[in-house]
């Protein structure tokens, strides 16, 4: 069963909600029915798929981890590495299944999105701001259903704060709108209007020629903002039903002026993720300790490492290598090119300025999509 | 005072703004003035000149979007 | 505000279901009027939906051929589709199957056909190797099992109690061996949670159906929808009726003279009478391989028995009186790779008897087996197998 798809599911999901929404409009907290929903879905969703032994391990084995380090008077820095190298081990293994095909028997739906869960709380547990975090915080935390399979990627500090914030009738009443809007809006998205994409757009095309990769090419970026961006909203809003408010993944991308204004409006939480986990951690580190004469090469040796991460993170497969690669050219090409070009801020600003930037943007993001989408290689 | 001087010196040095020309409610990110490598560069700085450490992970963009929220952000770090 | 609320839940509630049954009404009142032609052609949605062969049954002149494999054969002349074109024995046949339709597939049809088939004339065929050990295959079964059907079955209050039984614990041991196939997706969690409780109910499958109860009702509806769409566009496509005509007198011997020319320049590559296509294919150069490679096999015990006799259960139910077509082995094929007479007499026998406790007509063509050109290949009808056929539906069809 494939998590917001299906009449089955959308009944199943009715139907479990309908609770939560009788305790919010009492002002009861959610939180405890929350983990008792989060839980019956993923078994009824894992069971089916046969994997909820699998996931048990694999919760069993995060949630030690995570348990382990935020109880740790100060873990060294060896001792934090390791950590996150094994919280990252059931991910690479099921990424690794490309090359040894037997290990495709771990293939687990959602391990991406629940191990850059259970990678926050180690690596912020070695900073020491997570002390001594409750079994039922974060096991809810790291299991929380509704974004499981698709993101968006959560905060640990933000969710705490949600799910122990009080909510008053009208607060609850007016988040609950809100969610049952998102979830028929990410329905119409992700099961209407990509599916039309796919069935009329992109399925009749020929699988040779230029013309028929170049109209691929627009094709695929329509067909998987609609359908990404479809399925995100549909976790956030059934997130709003349980009184947490997941934060958004996608804010109209095509109208994105440059590359990093793109990379703050598509897949927003992975990036803002990866920026501040990744990026912000290196380049503080090179900047600290004086790594590079000049120190905005720390910031282009950051977005290529940053951008590798992002692809491989997707699979170790060619041409995720080169999606993440190229679009660590294009961040720094940006950066330099604000840097260099003492107009592009004014340019920025003119109205046909903003039109050509829009374009130029929109067809190389677009040719990333076509990469990413496997059609070339 | 000291914090909020120091911070106004960093983020002219950064941007490379005019002396007053960062106005207390200016939006950095809206005006392109700061990106993710100031925002590692301001909270480096920050912490070298102050001696207040702010993990900039776990600071929401929204938090540190004008001079006067970065210095109420960086205030409450100093204070705990 | 909570009145509010409950006014806005209400609306939405009621506004999607006025929606749902909306876009039902539309479908019903727009649907084309059914065309006869739709019958001589295999369509799938005729075995996974109820709305095409509802229609057809509802025509006076339709009949109604459930079959298997056989019925793709339509090259050949004879074929009932291609023998009947244009109406020329004043009926229509409807032809109902594709590869693996076997016993269980039309009678899950035909008993969520409701009462529209009752004191239609419908023929049955049977084929040989629909008898294994296992009956039908569980991939096979999957590939033509129809949700729609069985939902509506189960909600069917002509259908005995026993008789959901028998079908539903069929569904269930057959899901169940799709599962443990290798490589395979999950089957639909609902149905299977269905017939587990209509085959054996226990405490948590009757709580299990109470909470899908309104599901199944909601997917009912929904395939209701999609099998009106789908049969729309099928008749729109189908060509115009002819103007019906006298049935014309038909010189069988002639027929028979035709039949057989054909089939001569159709299997010149082979000295089996096998269509050359066909030994290209499958034989050709691994014939002295297949020498005795049935030497082991045998149709002496089945569980397509059992489905066998739940067609004709299911038939007597409906108050249909069917024409069964018991079509023979390849006799000189069969001799070569070593079933040899005795095993297939068990299996014609078999047969025989359970159409016989069930008072069923049957067309017994098994004493054809060496008859040349009487199929097309190892096992499918041919030339004259199929006017045979053609014959037999003619008396049947106004016969009593």
């Amino acid at each position: 069963m494939t998590p917001f798809s299906g009449l089955l599911f959308f009944y199943l999901l009715g139907l479990l909600l309908l609770p939560a929404v009788v305790l919010g409009l009492l002002e009861k907290p959610l939180k405890h029915y929350g983990l008792l929903f989060t839980v019956v879905m993923l078994a009824i969703v894992f069971g089916i798929n046969g994997q909820l032994h699998l996931l048990i391990v694999f919760y069993l084995w995060q949630a030690g981890l995570c348990l382990i380090c935020s109880r740790l008077k100060s873990p060294s820095r060896a001792l934090s590495a390791l950590a996150v190298l094994l919280s990252l081990l059931p991910l690479i293994l099921i990424r690794l299944a490309v090359f040894f095909p037997s290990l495709g028997m771990f293939g687990l739906m959602g391990v991406s999105y629940m191990t850059f869960r259970a990678l926050q709380i180690i690596l912020e547990a070695r900073s020491g701001r997570l002390r001594r975090i409750p079994i039922f915080t974060l096991s809810y935390f790291l299991l929380f259903f509704p974004a499981v399979s698709s993101g968006p990627i959560d905060r640990y500090r933000r969710f705490e704060d949600d799910i122990s914030a009080f909510l008053n009738q009208e607060e609850y009443l007016r988040l609950l709108r809100r969610g049952v809007f998102k979830l028929m809006w990410g329905a119409f998205f992700a099961l209407g209007l990509s599916t039309l994409l796919w069935n009329l757009w992109l399925s009749p095309l020929p699988d040779k020629g230029f013309l028929p990769a170049v109209s691929y090419m627009y094709g695929y970026t329509f067909y998987l903002f609609f359908n990404f961006s479809g399925y995100s909203s549909m976790a956030i809003g059934a997130s709003y039903i349980l009184g947490v408010r997941l934060p958004e993944n996608f804010n109209m991308p095509f109208l994105s002026l440059d590359i990093k204004d793109f990379w703050s409006r598509w897949h927003m939480s992975l990036s803002a993720f990866l920026r501040d986990y990744v990026y912000t951690r290196f380049v503080r580190s090179c900047l600290k300790n004086k790594r590079f004469k000049n120190p905005r090469t720390a910031s282009y040796a950051g977005y290529f490492i940053n951008m590798a991460i992002m692809g491989g993170w997707h699979g170790f497969t060619l041409r995720y290598l080169i999606y993440g690669l190229y679009h660590g050219l294009l961040v720094s090409a940006n950066e330099a090119l604000e840097r260099g070009w003492k107009g592009f801020r004014p340019f920025r600003q003119k109205w046909w300025g903003q039109v050509i930037m829009a374009l130029a943007t929109f067809h190389l993001v677009s040719l990333g999509l076509l990469i990413f989408s496997g059609r070339l290689i | 005072m000291k914090i909020e001087n120091e911070i106004m010196a960093i983020l002219n040095e950064l941007t490379g703004a005019e002396a007053g020309e960062l106005e207390p409610a200016l939006d950095l990110f809206e005006t392109g003035l700061l990106d993710s490598f100031g925002v590692v560069s301001l909270f480096v700085e920050i912490e070298e000149r102050l001696g207040v450490s702010v993990a900039a992970e776990t600071i929401l963009r929204d938090e540190i979007s004008t001079p006067e929220k970065i210095v109420r952000r960086v205030k409450r770090a100093a204070e705990c | 505000m909570l009145r509010r609320f409950f006014i806005g839940a209400a609306a939405l509630v009621i506004l999607s279901s006025v929606l749902l049954r909306g876009v039902y009404l539309y479908l019903s009142y727009s649907m084309p009027p059914y065309r006869g032609s739709v019958g001589s052609e295999n369509h799938n949605q005729k075995i996974t939906g109820l709305y095409l062969v509802k229609e057809s049954a509802k025509r006076e002149n339709s009949l109604i051929i459930y079959g298997s494999s056989e019925l793709r054969t339509l090259e050949i002349s004879t074929h009932p589709a291609n023998f009947f074109k244009g109406g020329r024995s004043g009926f229509q046949v409807n032809l109902v199957g594709r590869g693996s339709c076997q016993a269980l597939i039309h009678a899950i049809s035909i008993a969520a056909s409701g009462d529209s088939l009752t004191g239609k004339r419908v023929a049955l065929i049977t084929s040989p190797q629909s008898y294994a050990e296992e009956g039908i295959a569980p991939d096979m079964f999957m590939a033509n099992f129809s949700p729609q059907q069985y939902l509506e079955l189960i909600a069917a209050e002509d259908i005995p109690a026993e008789m959901k039984e028998y079908i539903s614990a069929r569904v269930e041991t057959l899901f169940f061996r799709y599962e443990n196939m290798a490589g395979v997706s999950p089957p639909d969690p609902a149905i299977k949670a269905l017939a587990s409780h209509a085959a054996s109910p226990t405490p948590l499958s009757s709580a299990l159906d109470v909470i899908l109860t309104p599901y199944y009702a909601l997917s009912r509806g929904l395939f209701d929808m999609k099998d009106l769409t789908l049969s729309a566009r099928i008749i729109k496509s189908a060509e115009e009726d002819a103007p019906r005509q006298p049935p014309e007198e038909i010189d069988w011997a002639a027929e028979e003279e035709t039949a057989i020319r054909e089939a001569e320049a159709m299997t010149s590559s082979n000295g089996f009478g096998i269509l050359d296509g066909y030994y290209a294919a499958n034989i050709g150069e691994r014939l002295s391989r297949l020498e005795n490679r049935d030497k082991n096999l045998s149709y002496s015990v089945s569980e397509e028995y059992g489905d066998l006799r739940l067609l004709f259960e299911v038939c007597r139910e409906k108050g249909i009186e069917p024409l069964f077509i018991h079509v023979p082995l390849h006799g000189a094929w069969s001799d070569y790779t070593g079933f040899l007479t005795e095993r297939r007499e068990e299996y014609y026998r078999n047969v025989n008897e359970i159409a016989k406790e069930y008072g069923i007509e049957v067309l017994d063509l098994t004493g054809r087996e060496y008859d040349e050109y009487f199929l097309c290949d190892v096992m499918h009808l041919g030339w004259r197998g199929w006017l045979e056929v053609d014959r037999a539906l003619i008396e049947y069809y106004y016969g009593g």
